[in-house]
This record gives C-alpha cells, sequence and structure tokens, in this order.
C-alpha cells in the first residue's frame, strides 16, 4: 500500500493531544485499553480495520466485531485494528484540524489500511458508513476506487438485502464470517502477489462461497417501476449466492478488549446458541440464522471462567434468541450456580419464553430483582399472535406474571409490537387492557410496589421473512395506534416507552429497498443525514428531500402490498430457506394459521437439504429428522 | 485487612475520569481474584477509596488506593497477584498495609503537587509566573461563582524544559474537601488555554493521621 501522501500516525497522535481535551468521553478515541492487540505494521502482510459505524460506546458491545477481531489477529500474516463512528464533536474536531478517521490501535489513518471491514447489523447505519469512507479521505462509490485504495467489505443482518448498500461496497459477506474471514485473507495474500488490478481481486473474492461482489451484476426494472432481475456481466460470479455457515460453533472469544469508559452492556458476551426454531413471522434474525447450534455446557462454563480472568467484568450475558430453547438450559444453570455463585458475578439470559419455568431459571441464576423481569408476548390477542406466529396463551402469560410477582420482582417489562397491518385498534386496545390486568395482579400479590414497563416497538416488514410480502402499517394508523396507547396507559405504576414512527420507516425503507437507493441514501448523508439511530440526531427532512430529487417515492418501499410472485431484489441471497416456505408461511399467517417449535416436527424451510453436507459434520444441529411433514 | 496501594495514572489512561479509574481498578482486582470485602446492601459494591479524584485528562504518579480484603493474604501476594493483572494505563509502586481504623485517605488530604507542561511555546510565561505569584488577589469563576485563587495556590514555579523542549511549570495547590484549586483554573490565570497543556500530578499531601 502506498503510503506516501497519508498523514502519519504520529503526527495524528500528537494532533489528538491538544483536540481529545474538548470533545465529551475523549477515551473513546484513544484506544490502548487492555487486551487490545497491536502488532509490528512492517511484519504483517494484510491490514484489516473492523469497523462499527456508530460510535464506539454501542459498536464495543457488539460481538461480531469481537469475533473478528480475535480471528484475524490470531493469524500470524494479517492484523485487526478497530474503528467507530466518532461522535458530532469529535467529526468537527477532525474536519477541522485535517485530521483523517484514524485506527485505535497504532492511529493509522483508514486509507492505510488493506481492508477495511464495516459491520451492519441495523440499516440505520448506512449514512454513517458513507460518512466514515468520507473521513477517511475515500471515495464513496466503489467504482471510483482504485487498487491504491483499501478493500471495502461489509457483513451483518443488514447485508442480507445488500443492494441498496451495493454501490459503496466492494464486497459483502453473507452469513457467519467465522470461517469465510480466512478464505478472504488468503484470496487477498494471494492477488497481491501476483496482480494489481482490482477486478482480478475482486473475481477471487466472488469464487469464494458467501462472498457477493456486487459490480459483477446489472439491475433491471419493468415498466411499473417493480424490480424485474439481476443480470450477471461477470462470469465468475455466480447466479445466487448463498450464505455461509458454520457446521458447529467454534470456541467462542474470551479475551475481550475492557474499556476504559462505559459502554451500553459492560458485561461478557457469550452466545450459547445460534439460530432460532420459533419461527416468529416478523423475525429476520430467527429465518437468517438457521439451523440451531448449540454450544456444549462444559465450553460455556470455562468460557465464563477464562473471561472473567482475562476481563474483570462482573456481569455475563448468556446470548441467545430463545434461551428457553437452549436443550441443556437446566444443567448450564445449575452449572453457573455451582462455579460462581460465591464470586460476586451476575448473569444474565435474556430471551426466555413466557412461561412459569423462566422464573424458575432467574430465581436459580440468582438474577438481581431490581432490574425486572422482561416477557415479550409481542402481541395481547390471540389473532394477532396467530398472524405473527407467536402462539403464547393469555393464561400462561399471566400464570407467569403471578409467578414473578410471587418471587420477589416488583416490575416486569412487557414488549409488545404495533403496525401490522392486519391489527385493528382492539388489538391495540388489548395491549392496554392485558397490561392493566398484570399490574393489577402485581398489586393484589404485593401491593403499589407493582410496576409495569409497557415497550412498543413498530413492525417493520424484513426481507427473508414471511412478512417481506407485508405493507407497513400507513402513518395515520400507527399514529392513531400510538395515541390510543399513550392515552390509554397512563397513571401510577404503568409506563409506556415507543418508537418515534419516522425511525421505523426509515429502516423500512432501506430494508426492502433496492440498488436505486443509492442514491437517495448518498443524497441524504449529503445532506445532513447521520446517525439516524439516534432519536436526537435523525434528519427525516434529509431523507424525504433525497428521494424527492431522486424522482423515487419512499411509500413505493414501504406500503406497496406486493404481489406473491414480484421478483425481490434480494432474491439472489440464498438463506438456505427457500422462498416459497416463505410464501406458504405468509399465506398461513393470512389465515391466522401457526406454526409451531419446528424442532418438534420439520417445515422443509430447506434449511438441511442445502447444507447436507455441513450437517453431517456439524453434531450441534437441531434439526429433527425430516420425515415428519407438516401440510399447510 | 486493608491494603494501600501507590499507584501511577500513565499515558494509556490520561483520558479516563475518575469513575472509569474506579471501575477500573475494580476490575483489575477480579482479575487479580483478590477476595475483595463488599458492603452490604441491595447491590454490594467492593470496598475501594481513592485518596484523590483525578480529572479526565491528567496522568499521575503516587496516587493513592485503599482496599479491603476479607481475608489476609501477605503484601508480596498481593503484588504477585497484581502485577500481571493490570491494565495499560496504571503501574504500582508499593503496596502496604494499614490500620482499618484509620480514617478515609480523602480527609486527611491537604495538597497536591503539579506538573503542568505546555504545548505550545508561551515567550513571557517567566514573566506571566512571576507576575501571578506578586498578586495579592487572583479572582477566577467556577460554576458561575467568583472565588480568589490565591489562598490555594501554595507555590508555583517555572521549570527546566523537558527532553521535546517543552515548557514546564511546577505547582503546589491546595487541596481540601471543600477547599481546592484546580491546575486547569491556573492555566486560565496565566491566560493559558487548559487543552494546550498536559497535567500530572505528582504527589499528594495530607495532614497527620489524629
Amino acid at each position: 500500500m502506498n503510503q506516501g501522501n497519508l498523514t502519519l500516525p504520529q503526527t495524528i497522535q500528537e494532533k489528538l493531544l491538544s483536540i481529545l481535551p474538548l470533545v465529551q468521553k475523549p477515551a473513546r478515541y484513544t484506544g490502548g485499553e487492555l487486551n487490545q492487540i497491536v502488532k509490528d505494521w512492517q511484519r504483517i502482510a494484510v491490514r484489516v480495520c473492523l469497523i462499527f459505524p456508530d460510535i464506539y460506546d454501542i459498536g464495543m458491545s457488539n460481538l461480531g466485531l469481537a469475533i473478528l477481531y480475535d480471528l484475524i489477529n490470531q493469524r500470524e500474516d494479517a492484523l485487526a485494528e478497530r474503528a467507530f463512528a466518532p461522535w458530532v464533536d469529535m467529526e468537527n474536531k477532525l474536519r477541522e484540524n485535517q485530521i483523517p478517521l484514524y485506527s485505535l490501535e497504532t492511529k493509522h489513518p483508514l486509507a492505510a489500511f488493506d481492508i477495511l471491514g464495516f459491520s451492519l447489523p441495523y440499516e440505520s447505519l448506512y449514512t454513517n458508513l458513507l460518512n466514515i469512507l468520507d473521513l477517511a479521505g475515500l471515495e464513496i462509490w466503489a467504482e471510483k476506487r482504485t487498487p491504491q485504495h483499501p478493500l471495502i467489505l461489509a457483513g451483518g443482518h443488514a447485508a442480507f438485502n445488500p443492494e441498496p448498500m451495493a454501490a459503496f461496497i466492494d464486497a459483502f459477506v453473507i452469513g457467519e464470517g467465522e470461517e469465510v474471514i480466512h478464505e478472504i485473507l488468503e484470496a487477498y495474500k494471494a492477488w497481491r502477489s501476483t496482480s494489481t488490478d482490482r477486478t482480478s481481486l475482486l473475481k477471487n473474492l466472488a469464487k469464494i462461497e458467501g462472498v457477493y461482489v456486487p459490480s459483477f451484476y446489472i439491475d433491471h426494472y419493468k415498466p411499473d417501476g417493480t424490480f424485474s432481475h439481476l443480470e450477471k456481466s461477470e462470469a465468475a460470479a455466480s447466479s445466487t449466492v448463498s450464505k455461509r455457515l458454520v457446521a458447529h460453533l467454534p470456541p467462542p472469544p474470551h479475551r475481550f478488549i475492557v474499556p476504559y469508559v462505559e459502554t451500553v452492556h459492560e458485561r461478557i458476551p457469550i452466545e450459547i446458541m445460534r439460530g432460532c426454531t420459533r419461527g416468529c413471522r416478523f423475525c429476520q434474525a430467527g429465518m437468517v440464522t438457521r439451523p440451531i447450534r448449540e454450544r456444549p455446557v462444559s465450553e460455556i462454563i470455562e468460557t465464563i471462567r477464562k473471561a472473567v480472568q482475562a476481563t474483570g467484568y462482573n456481569e455475563v450475558g448468556l446470548l441467545s434468541l430463545s434461551s428457553s430453547d437452549y436443550t441443556h438450559i437446566s444443567e448450564l444453570v445449575r452449572e453457573v450456580r455451582k462455579n460462581f455463585s460465591t464470586s460476586h458475578l451476575s448473569i444474565s439470559l435474556p430471551s426466555l419464553r413466557i412461561e412459569t419455568f423462566s422464573v424458575q431459571l432467574m430465581q436459580e441464576l440468582g438474577i438481581t430483582r431490581r432490574d425486572g423481569f422482561t416477557l415479550a408476548p409481542e402481541a395481547a390477542t390471540e389473532r394477532m399472535r396467530n398472524i405473527i406466529n407467536k402462539p403464547i396463551s393469555t393464561q400462561s402469560l399471566l400464570e407467569t406474571a403471578r409467578a414473578i410477582f410471587e418471587n420477589g420482582w416488583s416490575t416486569i417489562k412487557l414488549y409488545f409490537m404495533i403496525g401490522h397491518p392486519q391489527e385493528t385498534l382492539e388489538d391495540v386496545q388489548a395491549i392496554v387492557d392485558l397490561s392493566k390486568q398484570i399490574l393489577s395482579l402485581g398489586k393484589k400479590i404485593i401491593g403499589h410496589r407493582a410496576q409495569i414497563h409497557v415497550s412498543v416497538s413498530t413492525f417493520i416488514p424484513k426481507p427473508h421473512t414471511p412478512f417481506q410480502w407485508v405493507p407497513c402499517d400507513t402513518p395515520e394508523n400507527i399514529q392513531q395506534k400510538l395515541s390510543l396507547l399513550q392515552n390509554s396507559l397512563r397513571g401510577k405504576n404503568l409506563k409506556l416507552t415507543w418508537n418515534p414512527p419516522e425511525a421505523t420507516f426509515l429502516e423500512a425503507w432501506l430494508s426492502r429497498g433496492d440498488r436505486r437507493l443509492a442514491q437517495v441514501i448518498y443524497l441524504a448523508w449529503k445532506y445532513g443525514a447521520k446517525f439516524d439511530a439516534w432519536n436526537d440526531q435523525r434528519r427525516i427532512d434529509a431523507w424525504l428531500r433525497a428521494f424527492r430529487d431522486c424522482g423515487l417515492s419512499p411509500e413505493f418501499y414501504t406500503h406497496r402490498p406486493r404481489p406473491i410472485d414480484e421478483a425481490f431484489p434480494w432474491d439472489h441471497i440464498d438463506t438456505g430457506v427457500r422462498k416459497e416456505f416463505l410464501l406458504q408461511d405468509y399465506l398461513l399467517s393470512l389465515r391466522q394459521q401457526t406454526r409451531a417449535d419446528c424442532r418438534q416436527g420439520c417445515y422443509a424451510c430447506g434449511i438441511m437439504p442445502k447444507y447436507k453436507a455441513l450437517r453431517e459434520k456439524g453434531i450441534t444441529w437441531k434439526c429433527p429428522p425430516l420425515k415428519v411433514h407438516v401440510s399447510a | 485487612m486493608r491494603v494501600r496501594i501507590n499507584f501511577d495514572k500513565t499515558e494509556a489512561m490520561r483520558f479516563t475520569g475518575h469513575l472509569d479509574l474506579y471501575r477500573t481498578w475494580e476490575r483489575t482486582f477480579r482479575r487479580a481474584s483478590l477476595p475483595l470485602a463488599y458492603s452490604q446492601g441491595f447491590k454490594p459494591h467492593p470496598r475501594i477509596q481513592i485518596a484523590a479524584a483525578l480529572p479526565l485528562g491528567f496522568t499521575s504518579s503516587n496516587d493513592l488506593i485503599d482496599i479491603w480484603l476479607e481475608e489476609p493474604l501477605p503484601l508480596s501476594e498481593i503484588q504477585a497477584r497484581l502485577q500481571p493483572a493490570l491494565p495499560p494505563g496504571l503501574r504500582i509502586n508499593s503496596i502496604a498495609q494499614v490500620p482499618l481504623g484509620q480514617p478515609a485517605l480523602q480527609s486527611l488530604l491537604r495538597a497536591s503537587e503539579y506538573q503542568i507542561t505546555l504545548l505550545e511555546t508561551v515567550p513571557d510565561l517567566a514573566n506571566r509566573i512571576q507576575e501571578l505569584s506578586q498578586r495579592p488577589e487572583i479572582l477566577l469563576e467556577r460554576r458561575g461563582k467568583p472565588y480568589n485563587l490565591r489562598p490555594l495556590l501554595l507555590s508555583i514555579e517555572l521549570l527546566p524544559p523537558n527532553s521535546s523542549g517543552l515548557q514546564r511549570i511546577y505547582a503546589l495547590l491546595r487541596t481540601e474537601p471543600s477547599l481546592y484549586a484546580r491546575p486547569d483554573e491556573l492555566m486560565r490565570a496565566l491566560g493559558i488555554p487548559p487543552e494546550k497543556a498536559l497535567f500530572h500530578r505528582m504527589k499528594l499531601h495530607f495532614g497527620p493521621t489524629p
């Protein structure tokens, strides 16, 4: 890499000394934390900067980043450093003083790296990614960059529809990164020793399973403006890109970097299981992370021990999409208790099912009662629960709430979702009634201390889910539903929080968008949009202006019911779950029919035949035998 | 058992504040597997006392922290466990046992010594220091309220420049719970923007143990 005209790390370091006293939380920008890894640039072949395009406080809690950091740095021929989006005050200082955005470990400008790897777990980070490229002094558009510039990669759940960001990214990583990262590094090394041509690098990358090179495809649209198809413009590219999947979960990282400043999660994150069999129809994670793979209890216990030793954290988060479904949950809880009950270690076990057994688990773990007990019924009527395929009974919800109050908790947090187009005001009223019913149950058991916090999010139809055909609810309906909640869920011991509807629409435009949105994202950023996930920073005016200037309508992406035979811009991304399966499930939702946990019987989503060869290596898969077919 | 650790907060931790330092120590003790005593109550905290808060942006040497252990351990053992557990920004100078009944360090604190390094040369620095030390009153403002720095400024001197040729100032400032001076305010009194200076607290001075 030609570093001739780049700012030197020493210069950046010196300039920072008089800038950092002037910004909030300057330790976000210094690096130097315990367990960071610093390697000698002169002796390392491939230099990667991993970037989470939001502030340090949020990015440092991202497990995906920690996993890749660990894996890359274990290699002798590669190094990984970190960068995050600077907060507005720091961005101004960087621009005023002409300091390019730099890596925390060695203060190298981002442009000096070989590869920049962006994490994109959600869509509201898109403008930040553009802003970071700009702060790094790099061209925003991929086609304008040359082999002198770093290779720009992106991965994460938002990349399951890569199309809106296709014009800015050289290659997307679809699916799990643990194995493919090594293949990418090998391909990069091989390319650099023989060639300097960017296209030949991209061709080599496109041959790797799970890597999508968007510049090898051309998008086409029908006269009515809907998406028609992607045309392959390069023979090396394949017509569908299958997500990557690890046969079984590798040992989890334990030597986490320990920030000096407070971050959103001050804890050791340990993924106990990946994937989910519940099939909630709104949940993209549940569809794209299939199949279920579990970690053995012994490995989890060993990791807690090593991670506490390495970090000194006093909290451990045992993470998964549905902890109650972890096969050995009782044993895990017992072992955690046996090994760590005297060490002032607090354990969190989020995503528990609504049943009294969950209360027992929390009880056994000795989880602090101060923070309240969280339940996510998502909907309050049986009708809506059937539509979204989260069939829990109100009776078991009430029984669970009773057990929670009886066992010493005074606060229950209830998560609901509004804004499915089939939801009526009666369904929303039921949220009010149910919340009040639980509150009065609490009052009967523990008196005036009982508290209910209701948290309401708005439904966003996501690609690769059974609801990818469904329009968003209209702004008027959403406002009406929110007003109903705001007017009724008030009073002593009742608290309501909700997402601003415009935040929802922004995510909705982008999540089911096509390549034409690149210009919208670019202009929105030019007009000042960034930190779109932050309620105090979001600039909806900039976005609407960008849509207008591009002659596109946001409603086209969000409020148009999509015919069942419509081609989607993300159809070439294969998650292993068949489109026909999703369609079948969508049609079931229209008839309010549910499909129970697929551990009980297979519905042939497609993941097993597609990854048959991998399954033979994956002893931890929890798919049942393929015999049981349930017809829709 | 009550243990006093004399430590330095170094460059890697310059931009961390007092609470961050507290949390960093807490984690260090956990990595070292020291049997810290915990407070009672809803959310038990380990018993840790840092002698004097150090503002964000400052480094220090000869800082002090007291910790309470549930069971006695030889000092050499404590040192051996702590050493490998230290993060990049902390360095231990010495460890000593102190009587359980001794008052909290905060209550005994009287004055602090600082060394201030200027990032940009101030040509008439010697004159400014001279002028300031002769003023009968140095009126400044803190949180909108006027106060006089004069009685809190015990000593100020120009030091020889450091190896990179940067100017340095020595200052001894009063530091009592309700009566303390801040070196960044001293810089303002000298007409120097605090962000153009690096602050290092060299030593704490304590009153006699009653």
